[in-house]
Order: structure tokens, then C-alpha cells, then sequence
């Protein structure tokens, strides 16, 4: 999932955020943002990083500090909100992340699990398109798929399991 | 892959599966960035100030101060305007308000070198963001070209492409099919769902209770024992049906019911129960003796419209100038407040409730907020003004040149807010296509005929009358509510729809016709009891409805009265169509009023609950109907010589058009026998428990 390119030229403001953008945004969607508070915290933590100034030495390292400043308002945003954050959790969301996603955005990703996507049943993917596309209650796709409300938790759950063997398995190939 | 516990993991994977599966891409924020960057005078966010951004208004510590400075700049502009006057305002102009010119339309385009915005709005929906036009505040500060802060950079917003597929007549011939044919087709479109979902119909109902409902769907009471006579049993004939339906229709002897009751309906349906009874500026007489004479000519749905919408004239049916058709938009303007009109033409007429779409974009369709805006421009020539006769007052509808705000070219637009607070120059446009010239001279563009004439040829018309009158009879439509039907609303049956709505169109719009294929279609003459084949069959539950069984479901306050009044014997008084309208309305009142909200929507009690009870019981209408005397139905069946077995029969089949059960009629041997009153008493007391029973008020 690395690509681990040095890069000695520095990248400008305008290619630093086109670069970095998607990723951060992602990273904060998974640490438990919404989409417009992740979208304010991307743009605040390029402020931050620009005006401050950093040394860029490769793209992980760069990746690795923007994710550091975004974490850092985000546990600030939580905390002045009075919400407890489960630092734990959170650390080990972010190594997760780092380890998935860290270097490229989470878009080699994005791209693997979209295959993976075709090999599910109709099925099961019917439902995860129910619960991700139309945010249908687990009760309402059991109604469309005429099972049970259970039976709908289940499906979705070997779905998804479906997906993460499939994506290890691809990631596992591409690494050997 | 799994040696460490830094597992490809939920967050990650639902995150992942939102954004292909959903619309959670991430956004492209790097202009916003490198604009806050460039110091273009937007204050820097500070760590403190991330806050999630539907917060930000309630939680800005500044909030106040930019109140205090937003309150200033709106009396600096004001005063601007005073400053300015002579210099930007057309002398026709001169002397208005000073605010009103701030907020509301009447300032020429010219006028400040906003002309090329006001022209580039005139351009169809679909073009680029360009049409966006600024709201008066910044055209009104000065002369000068507005500043960089007030033309913030999001202030323009997504182009609107949205054009309703279906607003424009096609221009396919549709062959008009015979009444079987149209029967058939019913039946097959049904039975095609009902094989897909596994269900078998419930099987046909009596003729007795067949009979029950098509006397209250057509003229809206319960068929009297005598009524009901020709279908007991033993009568064969296969056209039975028919000529009873042909009677209620077209005989002289039912024609008075029938216009009353859909009379009644169609008020009902356009202006609401409490419209036109002083509130408003409409005169219910007025309307309700347009829609009578209107159906008595047995005129086409589409021409009642385009003369609903187009009419002027006086209110009061004893005016000179009296057009009663002018009723439906008196009730449903306020000043010049036309967006109940908009509202009611939209969703009555063409089954799109834009009025959703009012203050906002429409929260679950492509209908955005400006076309709202650009239907109720056609309504902005629309001009009423008090009328004076003696004693008596009513309104008179006509049409006015609109001034609006006039582009070079010649069209009138008007503003409105968009939740953003921007305003945005609307013009009529019918459901998202622009008209090619918007001139507000009624000369050039009589904008509300221009409407009629559109609403009236529109496919939209058709599909929604007959979604209502389906609904009418079965209880439920094809889509869940008659009156919104729009785009990113799901039809049952669309293949049914879509052939009953050509049809009516074939049958240029004749209501007698749809009345009457509905009442011999197939769902109603099914039994309402539903079994374990049909099970599913529940629309009740929210489910969508399959039309396998007949739904039962409370009549209506309307219905109860006039059965209750036929069961009194007093339905054919002297009194005049008025007289019995206003008393009518003296009962309903009772049970229903109306809400304070934009749609100007109802509130009924009349929904089987102890109010509803307690009002039937002991109501006088009640008194009338189980009173003893000649001319009652109860009175003619306990003067008549039959047995008293018989006599209970006939009440049985006067209140619910079926006989007693053996139970029941073992239960009332019972009674009668504990019972210490005469006949007359004991038979007054069953009549009385049977009109006030659940099963009288059910049409099932």
C-alpha cells in the first residue's frame, strides 16, 4: 500500500493540499467525523501546516504529519465539545489507518475494495447498496429483501467479511 | 495479514464502502484553502473556532457584534437609497417605500449597472451558475460595482437542471379503448402484481355490499332498502351493475345527489372545508355554484381548469361581474402572497407539491427551491380588489401589469430569499421550462391564462385526476399521497396509471367516464376480507397497496351526513343547494378546523374517537333519523304490516345492506324478550344501536 517515494522537491501550498486533501478528509471520516466537520478540519490543519512551514522530506513522512495535526484538532474539537475520547480507540484507528491507507490516501484502497465489490452476490451487495447508497435502517432492508431483520444483519456482516479477506488477500498478493 | 491488531477494520471499510457506494466522496476543498490563504479578508479560523458548521451561527462568540454590524449596514443602505433615489429609480417609482424598495422588486436593472446580471437571469434554468442575481441590498448600496465582501465567492450556487419529463403533452395520438377494454386492462395490470407478490385476491363481494359502496362513492350515502331491493337475490341479470351505475350517473332521478356530492368533493378538494367561509377573500356559494353547474354541463376535467386558473370577475354569486370560478384563487391569495395558489395548482392540478420546496430545495427530489419561486410568477399579474354592493361584500379577480424587476429585454421577474440568504430573480418558468418571453404587460403575456392553458394540456392533469378518483374508491392511490406525485415518488401501479391517464385524455377528460370504469372495475367489487393469500395486502401497515382486497375505512363526515339525512327522510327538502350546504357545514364544523399553516391544511376529530361518538349519539341529526315518523325510513318499516322478524330484517338491510346474522338475530329474540317496551320502542332501540354502530359509519 506504500510507495515510499522520496521526494526532494518540496511541494507547493496549491499541490500539497490537492496531494493531501483526500486523505486527511478520509482519515478524519474514520476517526468518527461527519463529513462537514472533517472538511473543516482539513482545511484548518492546511492552514496550520502552510503558514507554519515544515520540512518535506517524502510523501509518508508529509502524510504521517498532516494526520498528526488533524488528529490533535480533532481530539481539541472533541474536548472542547465535553465529549470523553477514548484515546485507545483512537490510536488504534489512527495505526490502522497508517498502515492501510497511510501513504497514497487510502485511493489503492478505494480501488481494491471496489473489485472486491463485484466478486459479492447480488445479494449481498443489494444490501450493502441499501445500507451505504439509500441508508436504509437494517429493518428496512430486511423488508426489500423479504428475510428477517436478522437475517439482514447477517448478510451484511458476511459481506463485509467477504471484503476484508478479499482486500487482505489482494493486498497480501500485491506485497509478495 | 492478521499477525498485528491493526486490522482492515469497520471504521475504515464502512468509511470506504460510503464513498463508493453513497455520495461521501471528499470534497475539493483546495480553492477555499488557498483563497483563506491569499488573505482575501476572511478572518483566519482559529483552533478555537472548529466547530462542526452547523454550529457556527448559534456558537460565534462574535454573533452578536456581527448583528450589530449587519443592523448598521442595513441603515447605511437604506439611508443610500435615499441618497440615491433621484438618480436610480424611474420617476414611477418615486415616492415608495425605502425599505420596500430594499427587500422587493420595483427597481429598474439599468439602474445601477446590474443590468448584465439581470440579463444573463433571464437565460434558461440550465445554463451556468451566471444566472444568479443578487439581492437588492447590493444593487442598492450605490453606484458603484458591488464590493468584493458582498459578492462573496460562494454565493453562487449549483446550476439547476431539474426539468419535470412529464410537464408537456406528448404528441402521440392515444386511441380512445372501449369500456371493457379499459375494464380488462385494469384487471390484468392487478393481476400481474398480484402473481408477482404470490397473493390471491379476496373473492367478489355481495351485490348487496357492492351496491352499498357504489351509492357512496358516487353520490355519497347509503342506498335505502328500497334501493337496495333490485340486487336480493335471485336477480341474474349480468348488466345489473352497469344500469345501476348508468342510473346514479346520468338519470334525472339521482342527478341532483350526484352534482351535490361531488359539488361538495371538488370544494372540498380545491379551497379545503373552512375555504371561503371569511377568512379568505373567496365566496364557497360563489365556487361550489361553479363547480355545480360546471358538472351539470358535464364539462371536461381540463376546461374546468384552465378556467379555474384563468378566471376573472366578481365573487358574490349576485354581483353583475359574477364568475364563481374566481373562488378558487380569491381563497388562496393574501395581498400579493400567491404561494398558497402556487401550492394548491401544483399539487391539486399536476400532483407536484413544490410548496416543499418553498423555502428550501426539495429534501428528497431534483426540485429545487427557484422553481417554486418560477410557478408562482405566473400568478404575478394576478390583481384583486374589493367590491361594494349594498350591504354585501365580495372580491373581484383581474389582472394588472406587473412591474417586477424589468430587464432590458422587456421581462418582469421577482425576487426570492434562498436559504442562504441570496436573492434570485424568478420568472415564469412551468416545472422547469422557461417561457421564451416573461414581459409582465398582461397585453404582451397574460401570464394566468398562459398557465390554464399549460396546466390544462399537461400529461400531469390527467395522471393525477385519475390518482385521485382511484383513491377516492379504493382508499388508497397509486402513489401515497394524491397530491405529491413527483419524480422521487414511487407509484404503485405506474403501467395502470399511465393507461387510465391516457384513456381519460382519449375521453377528452369526461369525469363520468373515469367514475365509471372505477366503480365496475374488478378491486371494487372484491370482498374487503382479506385471508392468508392476501395477507400482505396491507397498506395500513405502510406497505404499498396491491388492490386485492377492498379496503375498508370510515366513511366520511360528508358521507354520515347525507346517509343519516336519507335515513330521516329529509334529503329531499325544499331548501335550496345553498341552504343545505350551510347546514352541512354546521354539523362539519364540529369535527373539523383548519390549521394556520401555509397549505392551509385541516385538522379532523371525525376519526371514530368518543367526541365523534358522543356527537353522533346525541346529535340531532341522529334524533331525526330515528324518529318515529312517516316519512323516516324507521317509520315506514315499523307502519308497514310485516312480521317483526322481518321488520329487523329490513332495518339490518336499511343501515348496513346486509341481513342479520343467526347470532345477531338470536341476541335480539333475547332482547326483545327481556325488553318491557311495545315494538315500536324495541325496534326504535335496534335502529338507533345500528346507526350508531362501527359497521354503519365503515364503508367496507
Amino acid at each position: 500500500m506504500r510507495d515510499g517515494t522520496n521526494n526532494t522537491d518540496p511541494l507547493s501550498p496549491e499541490e500539497l493540499i490537492r496531494k493531501y486533501q483526500h486523505g486527511i478528509w478520509r482519515y478524519l471520516r474514520v476517526l468518527g467525523c461527519e463529513a462537514s466537520l472533517a472538511e473543516d478540519i482539513t482545511q484548518e490543519t492546511f492552514l496550520r501546516v502552510i503558514r507554519k512551514g515544515f520540512e518535506q522530506y517524502n510523501d509518508a513522512a508529509t502524510a504521517g504529519y498532516l494526520r498528526k495535526v488533524a488528529y490533535n484538532l480533532f481530539i481539541s474539537v472533541q474536548r472542547r465539545e465535553g465529549k470523553n475520547v477514548v484515546t485507545d480507540e483512537i490510536e488504534r484507528l489512527d495505526a490502522s489507518w497508517d498502515k492501510w491507507a497511510g501513504a497514497d490516501n487510502g485511493d489503492a484502497l478505494l480501488d481494491m475494495l471496489r473489485e472486491c465489490l463485484e466478486a459479492l452476490t447480488e445479494r449481498a451487495r443489494n444490501a450493502l447498496e441499501l445500507r451505504f447508497r439509500e441508508e436504509h435502517t437494517r429493518s428496512a432492508i430486511a423488508d426489500h429483501l423479504q428475510i428477517t431483520e436478522h437475517g439482514a444483519k447477517n448478510l451484511m456482516q458476511r459481506a463485509k467479511k467477504q471484503l476484508r479477506d478479499c482486500v487482505e488477500h489482494k493486498n497480501q498478493v500485491e506485497l509478495n | 495479514m492478521r499477525e498485528n491488531r491493526y486490522e482492515f477494520d469497520n471504521p475504515i471499510l464502512d468509511i470506504m464502502l460510503e464513498e463508493l457506494l453513497g455520495a461521501a466522496a471528499p470534497p475539493d476543498m483546495s480553492t477555499e484553502i488557498l483563497s483563506k490563504l491569499n488573505g482575501d479578508k476572511i478572518e483566519m479560523v482559529s483552533p478555537v473556532s472548529i466547530t462542526p458548521r452547523h454550529q457556527k451561527k448559534r456558537n460565534a462568540p462574535w454573533a452578536p457584534l456581527s448583528f450589530a454590524l449587519s443592523a448598521a449596514a442595513c441603515i447605511l443602505a437604506v439611508f443610500a437609497i435615499s441618497l440615491n433615489s433621484n438618480s436610480s429609480l424611474t420617476p414611477m417609482q418615486e415616492g415608495r417605500d425605502l425599505v420596500a424598495k430594499a427587500n422587493t422588486p420595483g427597481i429598474p436593472a439599468e439602474a445601477d449597472g446590474v443590468g448584465a446580471l439581470t440579463l444573463q437571469n433571464r437565460q434558461p434554468p440550465n445554463d451556468t451558475f451566471e444566472t444568479e442575481q443578487l439581492k437588492p441590498m447590493a444593487i442598492i448600496a450605490s453606484d458603484d460595482p458591488p464590493s468584493e465582501e458582498t459578492l462573496a465567492p460562494n454565493l453562487k450556487p449549483e446550476p439547476n437542471t431539474w426539468q419535470h419529463p412529464l410537464a408537456f403533452v406528448s404528441t402521440e395520438t392515444i386511441k380512445p379503448m372501449s369500456e371493457q377494454d379499459i375494464l380488462t386492462s385494469i384487471t390484468r395490470e392487478l393481476s400481474k402484481q398480484w402473481k408477482e407478490q404470490g397473493v390471491t385476491p379476496s373473492e367478489f363481494a355481495s351485490d348487496l355490499k357492492w351496491v352499498r359502496r357504489v351509492y357512496l362513492r358516487l353520490i355519497g350515502r347509503v342506498p335505502t332498502t328500497n334501493e337496495l331491493t333490485p340486487f336480493f337475490d335471485g336477480n341474474s341479470d349480468p348488466d345489473k351493475r352497469e344500469t345501476l351505475v348508468n342510473r346514479l350517473l346520468f338519470s334525472s332521478q339521482y342527478s341532483e345527489e350526484y352534482l351535490q356530492h361531488w359539488t361538495n368533493l371538488w370544494t372540498n378538494t380545491l379551497i379545503g372545508r373552512h375555504g371561503g367561509t371569511g377568512k379568505d377573500k373567496a365566496n364557497r356559494a360563489g365556487l361550489a355554484k361553479y363547480i355545480y353547474a360546471s358538472l351539470q354541463a358535464n364539462k371536461p376535467y381540463n376546461q374546468i381548469v384552465r378556467e379555474l386558473l384563468a378566471a376573472t370577475g366578481d365573487s358574490d354569486p349576485d354581483s353583475d361581474r359574477f364568475n364563481g370560478a374566481v373562488n378558487f384563487l380569491l381563497a388562496s391569495v393574501n395581498g400579493d402572497d400567491t404561494t398558497l395558489a402556487t401550492a394548491r395548482t401544483t399539487s391539486i392540478f399536476l400532483g407536484q407539491k413544490l410548496q416543499c420546496a418553498q423555502c428550501h430545495n426539495h429534501p428528497s427530489s431534483d426540485i429545487a427551491q427557484n422553481q417554486f419561486w418560477e410557478m408562482d410568477a405566473y400568478f404575478s399579474q394576478l390583481h384583486t380588489s374589493p367590491v361594494r354592493k349594498d350591504e354585501q361584500f365580495g372580491f373581484s379577480l383581474s389582472n394588472k401589469d406587473f412591474q417586477g424587476v424589468e430587464t432590458p429585454g422587456g421581462d418582469a421577474g421577482n425576487y426570492f430569499e434562498q436559504s442562504n440568504g441570496v436573492a434570485r430573480l424568478a420568472f415564469p418558468t412551468f416545472l422547469g421550462h422557461p417561457e421564451p418571453s416573461a414581459s409582465g404587460a398582461v397585453d404582451n403575456f397574460d401570464r394566468r391564462s398562459r398557465l390554464a392553458a399549460l396546466v390544462s394540456n399537461s400529461p400531469l392533469l390527467e395522471r393525477t385526476l385519475v390518482n385521485r378518483m382511484w383513491s377516492h374508491f379504493f382508499g388508497y392511490g397509486f402513489t401515497s399521497d394524491v397530491d405529491d406525485m413527483g419524480p422521487h415518488v414511487q407509484v404503485s401501479h405506474p403501467q395502470l396509471l399511465e393507461s387510465l391517464a391516457n384513456q381519460t385524455r382519449a375521453n377528452e377528460y369526461n369525469l363520468k367516464s373515469v367514475l365509471k370504469w372505477l366503480a365496475l372495475s374488478d378491486p371494487f367489487l372484491r370482498s374487503s376480507i382479506y385471508s392468508p393469500s392476501n395477507g400482505i395486502d396491507s397498506p395500513e401497515l405502510g406497505d404499498q397497496p396491491l388492490f386485492s382486497r377492498y379496503y375498508s375505512r370510515q366513511l366520511e363526515p360528508e358521507e354520515v351526513y347525507q346517509s343519516l339525512l336519507a335515513l330521516s327522510g329529509t334529503l329531499r327538502t325544499p331548501d335550496s343547494f345553498g341552504q343545505q350546504q350551510l347546514a352541512q357545514r354546521s354539523w362539519l364544523g364540529q369535527f373539523t378546523r383548519q390549521r394556520e399553516t401555509d397549505e392551509a391544511g385541516e385538522i379532523s376529530s371525525f376519526k371514530g374517537d368518543i367526541q365523534q361518538s358522543l356527537i353522533l349519539m346525541n346529535g340531532e341529526l341522529m334524533k331525526k333519523a330515528t324518529k318515529l315518523e312517516s316519512h323516516t325510513v324507521l317509520g315506514k318499516i315499523v307502519a308497514s304490516a310485516n312480521l317483526t322478524q322481518v321488520k329487523v330484517q329490513q332495518l339490518f338491510m336499511a343501515a348496513l345492506a346486509r341481513h342479520p346474522s343467526k347470532e345477531e338475530l338470536t341476541k335480539i329474540k333475547q332482547l326483545s324478550l327481556q325488553a318491557q317496551a311495545d315494538e315500536q320502542q324495541f325496534l326504535q332501540d335496534i335502529w338507533w344501536a345500528l346507526l350508531n354502530s362501527s359497521e354503519f359509519i365503515l364503508d367496507h
